[in-house]
């Protein structure tokens, strides 16, 4: 039995130094790969240099802004609130792999008294039209041109054998099929590695002390493994199917074709006609209607009234003057807790729309494996739709927190009604800078189960596929 | 031209092969196929967009009739505003929030054929009297993801797609001839070797160029199909397509005239396809962005903070300034008192002075930002899917210059809605009902048809200059004897086995 195993381990592995032999002696595949690496090299150097020009620059804007928070001078705890403070949102670590959709998401958010705004200043608002061609990332030429690679470089693997007579006289001799395909299959492998290693290095060098970095590092490499490899049985396998091997090379070609350009556009489409979002217009207008139902600064508003009776009641007083707190202060965070509810609320709603789109442009994932490898890639990189939601409630947290401490200043402080009186530094000092705790490994991992389930069925199909080939192969 | 001519014989001979061939047929119904879904793609998101100003507009019309009534009532005597920011005749806050107005670009008879930019700036902004910053730099709520993807438009099919149908029919223009051994055979006849290439990217121009310009056109057509801004804009749509298509056909031919296999030209092209799609594109973005980074937006922030809090911190003075200039003036219908009107004042000064400097800084930065853009108008001109795809979005009115020229008009007419709201509300002149009716009003210009037509016009010579000297190239090279002999004696298999 074991010198069964050891037979077929050493033919695998025959075949497959046999494969790599001639991969390498091939001049077209050396310059190709070289170009690879060239770009992969140079987007990773270019990457890594503008994430952290621009991590220095948002963490110097937001030190800054503190400081101007810090030193507003002295002024009504609310004005403060309004004056609010902006959060700056952090570049992952990872974000020079995967830059997802940083360039598509607004880089800050004003937090500020009454209302949780959207975030502003999208990156890709002040780059040309190139930009939509795509950025020049490891992503990018790991999704897209390293599926191309081995397609060019494996398609003819039992085509191009059949056309060349050599696959007869190969079974003649006896070699399993299956020990073939292994074989062909380990070389491609090995360049698929080749072309993954450079990645994992840089990666691993450039987010050393970097949280869970490195650890996410190794879930992304799996996923691109998991995507290749896909790639590398369905090449092999297309290739034993074909009648020949240009059969073999349109087809593959094809195929990467609707998987990398046409399918992730179609699929974002589709997914908006199906779960469709609300316009920024009709998201604002909703979100207005909603906070009619609070006062806000209108004392005349009925639910400013009924808060009103509400608080004499509860104190046993006839007039808010006789208030032994502020009312302002009672009032205005009666105010913000019904503004929190509301705002969760249409948040909330609109960013499940999101997610619901996001699921929807992967439906197709286990087939068409792009989107899925895009979802596991971003989101594990932090830099997918999921990681900004997360910051922004993070941020909206952080707004909540200097909303109540200022309300609560006027309510305990405050000598009722008070026009004249404000706080100063040492109030403002009890609002730390903000921090962000990005989410951990674990919970990315949750958020992308689907999308690893996707790839890791894409690349249990393609073997499936390939040895299903193989078994009908004819010489 | 006489009907016997070698051109037209071979013409109407290559188009009869064409129409016998599934693959055109499968071409021409993949091309129908995605520009339908395109345009209705395209179709949903003009509307949206549309939809979007009209909510706006609907809201803000809403909303100042609310105003405008309490105004009504008060000057009736029947109601009391209950703050100085819900008073009806405050010019201030009128100018700020109740009143502010979206300025919306209107879509063009052509909006569906591409999203463009038109998902990164919103089709309208709030105009307020508040600082510039406030509203210019608007954007609208969307999915981050679908911005990443991008959308399945009718520019996208023209783009991406069309150049792969062209190359599918002809990445072996002389080589399947050889390969199938009727290339000797069909020189032998009066025939050239340029006639003969030329004919065959002719009959492929009409059947594929003419298959896309037709179904793009039928997809596209308009409530109006005879506007002349639908007319114009298809026009120089199916201009762009042929122009393009053209660009690709000569290519396919100059490849061809090189003598290499049909499955190496078929691989060089899709290389090609590759390059100007994917790698000149993100590599000139790389390049662009290094030479001439765009603007930082995190330390604008920081920046308009400062001036808003300089501002702030000149006020008091800025106060007393403005009430030794004008302390005697008082207006016939003043509209708050004491402290509502020192707070009134004080802020419409600070939004005076912090507007000016924030206006420089915003400038500065389109400034940097309109650095970046010059420099990639130059090097798009190496890559012509880039070309295409802002040529089309200008064509649909969704690129950057119309955009820009809307953002321009947005700007001065935020001007004038300062300069008509923040004097009032220094002066202390409370609004009447006749004064809602003198609003500054938004009236968009449409970009002049001179602009559109000398941007299309560069893009498109750019693209018939390549073309022609592709095609230049590829007589010269065909008009050598070496050429002929290795054009009909290449090896048959070169590159076969790949």
């Amino acid at each position: 039995m074991e010198r069964a195993n050891n037979d077929a381990i050493s033919d695998i592995l025959v075949i497959a130094r046999k494969e790599g032999l001639e991969l390498s002696r091939d001049r077209r595949l050396r310059w190709l790969f070289a170009c690879l690496l060239v770009l992969l090299v140079g987007a990773l150097a270019q990457g890594w240099q503008t994430n952290d020009a621009e991590s220095q620059e948002r963490a110097s804007a937001q030190h800054a802004n503190y400081q101007q928070w810090l030193e507003q001078g002295a002024r009504n705890p609310h004005s403060a609130a309004h004056y609010g403070v902006h959060a700056f949102k952090p570049i992952n670590p990872l974000a020079f792999i995967d830059p997802g959709v940083s360039a598509f998401v607004g880089i800050s958010v004003w937090l500020e008294a009454h209302k949780q705004n959207e975030f502003q200043f999208r990156p890709a608002r002040d780059r040309s039209s190139l930009h939509r061609f795509g950025e020049l990332t490891p992503a990018l030429l790991l999704q897209t041109l390293a599926p191309l690679l081995l397609i060019l470089v494996g398609f003819a693997g039992f085509a191009g054998e059949r056309e060349n007579g050599t696959l007869r006289q190969l079974l003649s001799l006896g070699v399993s099929r299956r020990r073939l395909l292994a074989g062909k299959a380990l070389a491609l492998v090995g360049l698929m590695g080749a072309m993954i290693v450079p990645i994992t290095v840089a990666g691993a060098l450039l987010s050393i002390g970097t949280g869970d970095a490195s650890q996410r590092l190794l879930a992304l490499v799996g996923a691109y493994l998991l995507y290749l490899g896909g790639f590398v049985f369905l090449t092999l396998g297309v290739s034993a199917f074909a009648r020949s091997a240009r059969q073999a090379l349109l087809v593959l070609l094809a195929f990467w074709l609707l998987n990398c350009f046409v399918l992730p556009r179609a699929m974002t489409d589709l997914a908006g006609h199906l779960a469709p979002a609300p316009t920024g217009a009709a998201f604002i207008q909703a979100l207005t209607d909603a906070r009619r139902a609070t006062f806000g600064h209108d004392e005349s508003h009925p639910a400013f009234i009924a808060f009103r009776e509400k608080v004499l009641r509860d104190y046993g007083v006839s007039r808010t003057a006789d208030l032994p707190v502020d009312f302002r202060g009672l009032a205005l965070r009666e105010d913000d807790h019904a503004g929190y509810r509301i705002h969760d609320e249409h948040f909330g709603h609109l960013w499940a729309i999101y997610d619901d789109q996001d699921s929807l442009r992967q439906r197709l994932g286990w087939l068409f494996p792009g989107s899925s490898i895009q979802a596991v890639s971003a989101g594990l990189a932090g830099t997918d739709t999921r990681n900004h939601v997360h910051f922004a409630r993070a941020a909206e947290a952080h707004r909540r927190v200097i909303q109540e401490t200022m309300s609560e200043n006027l309510i305990q402080h405050r000598r009722n009604g008070d026009p004249d009186y404000s706080a100063d530094r040492r109030l403002w000092a009890h609002i730390p800078p903000f921090a962000y705790t990005p989410p951990s490994l674990d919970e990315r991992l949750t958020w992308q189960t689907a999308s690893l389930g996707r790839l890791s069925l894409w690349l249990g199909g393609c073997i499936a596929l390939s040895l299903w080939a193989v078994h009908r192969l004819r010489p | 031209m006489n009907p016997n001519s070698p051109f037209l014989v071979s013409l109407s001979h290559e188009l009869r092969l064409l129409r016998a061939e599934s693959l055109s047929t499968l071409i021409g119904l993949i091309l129908a196929v995605a520009f339908s879904y395109a345009a209705w793609n395209g179709t949903g998101w003009a509307q949206r967009q549309q939809r979007a100003v009209a909510v706006a507009v609907a809201s803000h019309d809403s909303h100042v009739h609310d105003t405008l009534t309490h105004l009504s009532a008060m000057e009736a005597g029947t109601y009391r505003p209950p703050s100085a920011f819900l008073n009806p005749a405050n010019p201030l806050w009128i100018g700020l929030r109740h009143a502010s107005t979206p300025a919306a670009l209107p879509a063009t008879a052509l909006q569906a054929a591409a999203v463009g930019q038109s998902d990164l700036f919103p089709p309208y902004l709030n105009v307020s009297a508040d600082t510039r910053d406030t509203w210019s730099l608007q954007e609208d709520v969307e999915n981050p993801s679908n911005l990443l993807a991008g959308a399945f438009d009718p520019a996208f099919v023209a783009v991406v797609l069309l150049p792969l149908m062209l190359i599918a029919l002809s990445y072996d223009l002389l080589s399947a001839e050889r390969e199938g051994g009727t290339l000797a055979l069909l020189l032998t006849q009066p025939v050239s070797l340029t006639t003969l290439l030329a004919s065959k990217v002719t009959a492929r121009a009409v059947v594929v160029l003419g298959g896309a310009s037709l179904f793009s056109a039928l997809a596209l057509v308009s409530a109006d199909p005879f506007s002349t801004d639908f007319l114009l804009r298809i026009g120089l749509w199916t201009t762009l397509i042929w122009a393009y298509g053209l660009f690709w056909l000569a290519l396919c031919a100059a490849i061809s005239s090189q003598g290499v296999s049909s499955a190496a030209g078929a691989l060089i092209l899709c290389g090609m396809w590759l390059l100007f799609q994917l790698i000149i594109p993100t590599l000139t973005g790389v390049l662009a962005q290094t030479v001439r980074p765009s603007p930082s937006r995190a330390s604008m922030v920081s920046e308009i903070r400062t001036a808003q809090d300089q501002a702030r911190q000149r006020s008091n003075a800025s106060l007393a300034h403005y009430l030794r200039e004008h302390g005697d003036e008082h207006p016939d219908t003043p509209v708050l008192h004491g402290h509502d009107l020192d707070d009134a004042r004080r802020r419409a000064l600070i939004l005076l002075d912090s507007n000016t400097r924030i206006e420089r800084i915003l400038d500065e930065q389109e400034m940097r930002r309109q650095d970046q853009l010059g420099l990639v108008a130059w090097l798009r001109f190496l890559s012509p899917p880039v070309l295409m795809q802002d040529a089309l979005s200008e064509v649909a009115g969704s690129g950057e210059i119309r955009l820009r020229h809307f953002h321009a008009q947005a700007d001065s007419f935020g001007a004038r809605w300062r300069t008509y709201f923040l004097p009032k509300a220094l002066r202390n002149e409370a609004l009447s009902s006749g004064d809602y009716a003198h609003f500054p009003v938004f009236d968009y210009q449409g970009l002049p048809i001179s602009k559109l037509i000398g941007e299309i016009a560069s893009i498109l010579t750019g693209l018939l200059v390549s073309a022609a000297l592709l095609g230049l190239i590829t007589h010269r090279r065909l008009k050598k004897p070496a050429t002929r002999e290795q054009l009909l004696f290449a090896p048959r298999h070169l590159m076969s086995s790949t």
